[in-house]
């Protein structure tokens, strides 16, 4: 295992296929901010798999992807948010990550998952 | 089954946030500059349980899920988007010292900040929630 292999806390594949990591540093910044979202850190996989919304903040050529169903107890009916950036080579970067209630206005939508029919 | 999202009353926040300078006053209020994140974050009280709703730009109002209490605010992408496109903070973050790249934390109950708490002051009541996603 190489340096860089073990400062990744998670590592997942998105929705596209892309190879997406939260490094330990992150993560540690994330949860001293965000206690809320600490234990729930292992659930962002989940959110790239399958996402309900991707927003795109174009001035930092950032994703935001949002899920609901993720959190539970006092974060319950809430999004997860993962912010993501990829490099040229396509492999993401989780950001940060927080809880809200409505996606931040002002960015791009790029994907909203179909409602399925009953 | 569809799950709900949670639906934030702008009436109840604004009754839950009527104290919120006395708060300030009585818990403290910090500014933290998270360099790995490049994200400032004004905390009420030191870093507690939150959701995040988007305020302006590139500002987020952290918010109690339980009592809607304001709990702070945090500022993404300060130094690499939100200081280029916002020049009237500029100053302001002068006045604090912050350099890109290096962690930070100061307790702005101190009085040379005072003007940088007026600014907070004004900016919290100024979150109204959306009634729709």
């Amino acid at each position: 295992m190489t340096d860089n292999e073990a400062n990744i806390v998670v590592g997942c594949v998105d929705f596209a296929h892309r190879t997406v990591r939260l490094t330990a540093d992150v993560a540690a910044h994330v949860g001293a901010r965000h206690p809320e979202v600490e234990l729930f850190l292992p659930h962002i996989c989940g959110v790239l798999e399958a996402r309900d919304f991707v927003y795109h903040r174009l001035r930092v050529n950032s994703y935001l992807l949002y899920k609901l169903g993720m959190l539970t107890g006092r974060l319950a009916n809430t999004y997860m948010v993962v912010v993501v950036r990829y490099n040229e080579q396509g492999q993401g970067e989780v950001r940060t990550v927080y809880p809200t209630t409505q996606p931040a206005r002002g960015d791009t939508l790029r994907y909203i998952r179909p409602r399925r029919s009953s | 089954m569809t799950e709900e999202i949670r639906f934030l009353d702008p009436d109840e926040m604004m009754k839950a946030n009527q104290d919120y300078i006395s708060r300030m006053e009585r818990e403290g209020l910090d500014a933290v500059y998270d360099a790995t994140l490049d994200t400032l974050f004004i905390e009420i009280g030191g870093p507690k349980e939150a959701l995040s709703e988007h305020l302006a730009d590139n500002i987020m109002i952290r918010v109690d899920p339980d009592t809607l209490r304001i709990e702070g605010l945090e500022i993404l992408d300060f130094f690499e988007d939100f200081l280029p496109n916002n020049r009237l903070a500029q100053s302001l973050v002068q006045d604090l010292e912050l350099r890109q790249g290096q962690d930070s934390r100061l307790a702005l109950m101190e009085p040379r900040f005072k003007h940088i708490r007026e600014v907070i002051a004004a900016l919290v009541p100024s979150y109204t929630p959306s009634t729709s996603t």
